[in-house]
């Protein structure tokens, strides 16, 4: 029965993307076709297809209905609610679910923005028409290579041994379910990471399909741009939050102290999220002074063929990685689409080249567009180093059958000397006028704020931190942050005077006149947070491993580590084994910790759980190396100030969707920006 | 003032002179090259890879024997040929090989092959449970790596793994993943095969 | 003060200040160099899914640390180190990639992103002889 209801959602909303599809490219070749009624069933039909969908699978799960293959194999009676819902995402099919669904959200809102409008909207009708055919191919997916609604047919000891596509099969009901992956119910955050994640990913297929239809159509110009730069914002806010919050379920669950190991899958979220952060500055640029149109439909292109890039590494197989679900026939399917979606964009964009044509040009490089050009610069090189540095060891092997590893050593030698140059880059941008900048007026908003920076990391030099990375990294990151500070300060005080009003309420006022600004502004502030954290909790990080028996004291980084006696439990749906511990200091008893194994129902080998004590000061992190009769061997970190790797992070994201939310409505919302050194 | 002809600063030029058709055939060549890196690496498992000791003499080491005391002499095995498999109670795939390697083991002890199991990661009694579950075979040495000495020295990557090594001492393939009779023999033969010199 | 004396005052902070850094960071660091650590951090355990040795909590990054700090301990260079693993396990054992024939595009694919990004920045100027006669 359940498969039956979700089989005929998902097949309902595979027909109404393709009459969405077909019917939107018909509104867009005639004008005098109403979009409005011609795409109302097609976007609804999609919609209510992707809630059943997910709706059904979700309900199923929470029943423990272990006549789905999926749900036998990903869930058990034993799994804790939160991470049975959890598990509608946790495996291969289940995401694509969650991947139609997102993508039907945003169909339905660009499907609102099109139906508001008065005259008839070939553009918008062009860019359903581009979305209908994304989402036709994922529900296309769901129907055939990913069935989450697969029925069990024959049954293991545990979960589904063979399944079959047709829903109507003679089903027979698994005994137990083997339960989520051990490593994905350890945490909360695997409830919040994965939706976060993809309402970015998915949220650039908006932007894309407007580029798409604009070059189907001929149209130069930032209409396109204009029209997007709202699902932009939020897809590239959600985006950076959902990466953020991945980075910490890593510190938190996998166990070696680090939350970015330049893992292929982290790779393959982080390649869209540098080229998106590129379009969104050059999109600023295009709007103000009409340049780099070529470019913009480049980037754009480039972000979404990454995302589907990304997709494709973590599902087909190719790559190992923490993170890669198993190999599945889904690959090939993934491989076909990313390339028609590569040649046909491309192609079309070479095909319309002569209309994307910028007359304006750069008077100088010494401008506010100028850093613009630099910070694409470096953001599209990182992206060209990360990609490489990913699919090369691929490359070579298909190529001439050698080996070679890329990892972690090469991807941060790489990644440190261009994100302080992004940083640098990024506090001086605000303060450069547009069109051509003179120096001294630079300098004297410079001023300030690079001679505080530098104290303070001539202070730290004093005090004996001198690792040049630590120091150029603090200098950078400081500076960012009193750049930013410098520019509220004296927006502010401006609008006091004038108006007479207190410093705070001031504040209040500038940023919410200039959401869209301010929010960039604030965005800023947390990426130079972030770089603030990672620099400190990489370069002055203890790490010691200490065996203890019961009773004995270790002490790391000047924390007091007690092994107290081992303990076991058996909870419905696991065994945890591990060693109880106080964290101590100073004679003050500051927390008691649980670093353990756990152990799954229907898994042999055990996940290692640390334990961290997170405080202002920074996280003690206690990794379990070994539990013996008599001792315990434990990893003991001490990370300072690593929160604000996370806090800097979400801050960045969480600033933008804050800006929308904040902003007051204009015409497609063109950015007004009053920025300091504007007034040159 | 005259602005400047429609110009995306792309290489080549003015629009009319501009190669449109360079552009696509790039295009072209490119996906049809990704495509093919990809696409050839389907089916295959990231892992598995080609032992760099291939050609190479059999390092030397000390290992103690599973159920008796001592540890194995590799003087005693000077000019047999060796099939040595790392295995492990815990390890699935290793249960299904056993019964393939307890019958070449037989039957190829005439022919100079003597087999070698080293148990992996795994605590003497459970492995000894394993053999009294699965069977022991003759012409086997069943020896433990207690301190993964061993799997460092010849640079293996998980259980269960085999390699073959000649007459000589030359190690001469190794096969990753859980092995059946046919393949087992079929590297077997090669490793009774001379080199040629 | 004329802003003329500021600005000099500020330049002679600022390069003071850059010069307490520069002398501090040239005396370097108070803390020792572990060779382990970096060394660890630079092989990959293969049991694991792209995790260093020094990073997994597995029986064989251990016991590959342990062979690790003998090696450090023996006096042997940070190539001889890196040959004995890749002898064993393949060049893929290795996480940060030696600079030969074969990684000649790695490393040359970012030099060359630079390079055309750089020039395309540059051939966006406004060509000097358009500017006669505008109003800027």
């Amino acid at each position: 029965m359940t498969a039956i209801i979700g089989s005929i959602a998902v097949l309902a909303a595979f027909i109404s993307a393709a009459a969405l599809a077909v019917r939107g490219f018909l509104a867009m070749r005639d004008p005098s076709v109403d979009a409005r009624e011609s795409l109302k069933w097609p976007v609804f039909g999609v919609v209510a297809g992707a809630l059943v969908a997910m709706s059904v699978l979700e309900i199923a799960i929470l029943m423990d209905d272990f006549s789905i293959e999926y749900i036998a194999n990903n869930s058990a009676s034993t799994t804790p609610t939160l991470f049975k819902v959890a598990a509608g995402w946790a495996a291969l099919e289940g995401s694509i679910v969650l991947w139609g669904l997102v993508l039907a959200i945003f169909v339905y809102t660009v499907y609102r923005q099109v139906a508001r409008r008065e005259e008839a909207d070939q553009l918008g009708a062009g860019a359903l028409a581009v979305l209908g055919l994304i989402t036709f191919f994922f529900f296309g997916l769901m129907l055939t290579v990913s069935n989450p609604f697969r029925v069990c047919v024959e049954i293991a000891n545990v979960g589904c041994f063979e399944g079959s596509n047709l829903p109507w099969a003679d089903s027979i009901s698994a005994f137990e379910g083997r339960g989520p992956n051990a490593l994905l119910q350890n945490h909360i955050l695997m409830a919040v990471h994965p939706p976060m994640l993809y309402f970015g990913y998915v949220g650039m297929s908006v932007p894309y399909a407007f580029a798409m239809a604009a070059l189907m159509l001929g149209m130069s110009g930032s209409q396109w741009l204009q029209r997007t730069r709202a699902w932009t914002l939020v897809a590239w806010g959600f985006l950076t939050v959902g990466i953020v919050l991945g980075g910490w379920w890593s510190y938190e669950v996998l166990g070696w102290g680090g939350y970015w190991a330049w893992d292929p899958v982290e790779n393959a979220s982080f390649l869209p999220w540098l080229i998106a952060t590129a379009f969104l500055h050059s999109a600023v640029v295009q709007q103000r002074r009409g340049m780099l149109q070529a470019w913009n439909f480049v980037l754009v292109i480039s972000t979404f063929s990454l995302t589907i890039l990304g997709t494709f590494l973590t599902r087909s197989g190719v790559i190992v990685s923490v993170h890669s679900f198993t190999q599945s026939p889904i690959g090939p399917a993934l491989l076909w689409f990313l390339m028609i979606i590569l040649v046909a964009s491309f192609g079309l964009f070479v095909a319309r080249i002569h209309v994307v044509a910028s007359s304006p040009r750069l008077d100088s490089l010494a401008s506010r567009e100028g850093v613009f050009l630099l910070n694409n610069l470096l953001l599209t090189v990182f992206a060209i180093v990360v990609l490489v540095g990913t699919l090369y060891p691929m490359f070579l092997e298909a190529f001439g059958g050698a080996e070679v590893g890329v990892g972690r050593p090469f991807f941060d030698r790489m990644a440190i000397p261009i994100s302080i140059a992004l940083l640098l880059a990024t506090a001086n941008g605000p303060v450069t006028p547009y069109r051509s900048a003179k120096g001294s007026v630079v300098w004297e908003r410079l001023r300030t704020p690079l001679q505080l920076a530098l104290a303070g990391a001539a202070l730290g030099v004093v005090l004996g931190n001198r690792s040049p990375i630590l120091v150029i990294g603090t200098v950078a990151a400081t500076f960012l942050m009193f750049v930013i500070l410098r520019n509220l300060y004296v927006a502010a005080r401006k609008v006091a005077r004038k108006r007479e009003m207190a410093l705070p309420a001031a504040v209040l006022h500038v940023t919410r006149n200039d959401a869209g600004y301010w929010g960039g502004q604030f965005s800023h502030f947390g990426i130079a947070l972030l770089a603030f954290g990672i620099v400190f909790s990489a370069n002055l990080t203890v790490e010691r491993e200490i065996t203890l028996v019961p009773g004995e004291t270790g002490t790391v980084a000047g924390y007091d580590i007690t092994y107290l006696e081992p303990f076991s439990r058996t909870e419905p749906h696991r065994t945890v084994r591990g060693a109880a511990i106080e964290v101590s200091r100073g004679g003050d008893v500051l927390s008691y910790e649980e670093p353990r194994l756990n152990t799954y129902n229907n898994s042999s080998q055990a996940v290692a759980t640390p334990a961290v004590y997170e405080s202002l000061k920074g996280d003690v992190y206690l990794s379990l190396r070994s539990l013996n009769p008599d001792t315990v061997v434990l990893g003991v970190f001490w990370f300072p100030f690593i929160w604000l790797v996370w806090v800097g992070g979400l801050i960045a994201g969480v600033a933008v969707l804050w800006s929308r939310l904040v902003r007051k409505p204009t015409r497609d919302n063109v950015p007004v920006a009053q920025a300091v050194g504007d007034e040159r | 003032m005259t602005e400047p002809l429609a110009d995306s600063g792309l290489p080549g030029g003015s629009p009319k002179a501009r190669p449109v058709w360079l552009y696509y055939t790039i295009i072209g060549v490119a996906a049809i090259i990704v495509f093919g890196v990809f696409a050839s690496r389907f089916g295959e498992d990231p892992r598995m890879n080609e032992s760099p000791l291939i050609g190479q003499p059999l390092p030397q080491f000390t290992l103690d024997y599973l159920e008796q005391d001592g540890s194995l002499n590799f003087d005693e095995l000077e000019g047999k040929a060796l099939v040595i498999n790392f295995w492990a109670s815990w390890c699935i795939p290793c249960r299904s090989e056993h019964p393939a390697l307890n019958a070449a083991s037989a039957g190829y002890e005439d022919q100079g092959v003597h087999f070698i199991g080293i148990v992996y990661q795994d605590s003497r009694d459970r492995a000894i449970g394993f053999l009294d579950q699965f069977g022991r075979a003759t012409n086997y040495s069943y020896v433990m790596d207690s301190d993964s000495r061993t799997i460092i020295e010849l640079g293996v990557f998980g259980v269960p793994e085999t390699y073959f090594v000649d007459k000589d001492g030359i190690i001469r393939s190794r096969y990753q993943g859980g092995i059946d009779l046919a393949t087992l023999e079929s590297h077997i033969q090669e490793a009774l095969t001379p080199l040629t010199p | 003060m004329s802003a003329r004396t500021r600005q000099i005052i500020g330049w002679v902070v600022t390069a003071g200040l850059v010069a307490v850094i520069v002398v501090g960071m040239i005396i370097g660091d108070t803390r020792d160099e572990d060779r382990v650590a970096s060394l660890g951090a630079a092989i990959k355990c293969p049991v694991c899914q792209g995790e260093a040795i020094v990073d997994s909590p597995s029986e064989t990054a251990q016991a590959m640390v342990v062979v690790l700090e003998e090696k450090v301990a023996e006096g042997l260079s940070d190539e001889e180190i890196f040959d004995f693993f890749t002898a064993r396990y393949g060049d893929g054992i290795r996480l940060d990639p030696r600079f030969t024939a074969q990684t000649l595009l790695l490393w040359a694919l970012p030099i060359v992103a630079v390079g055309g990004g750089v020039w395309m920045i540059l051939s966006r100027r406004r060509r000097p002889e358009l500017v006669s006669g505008e109003t800027t």
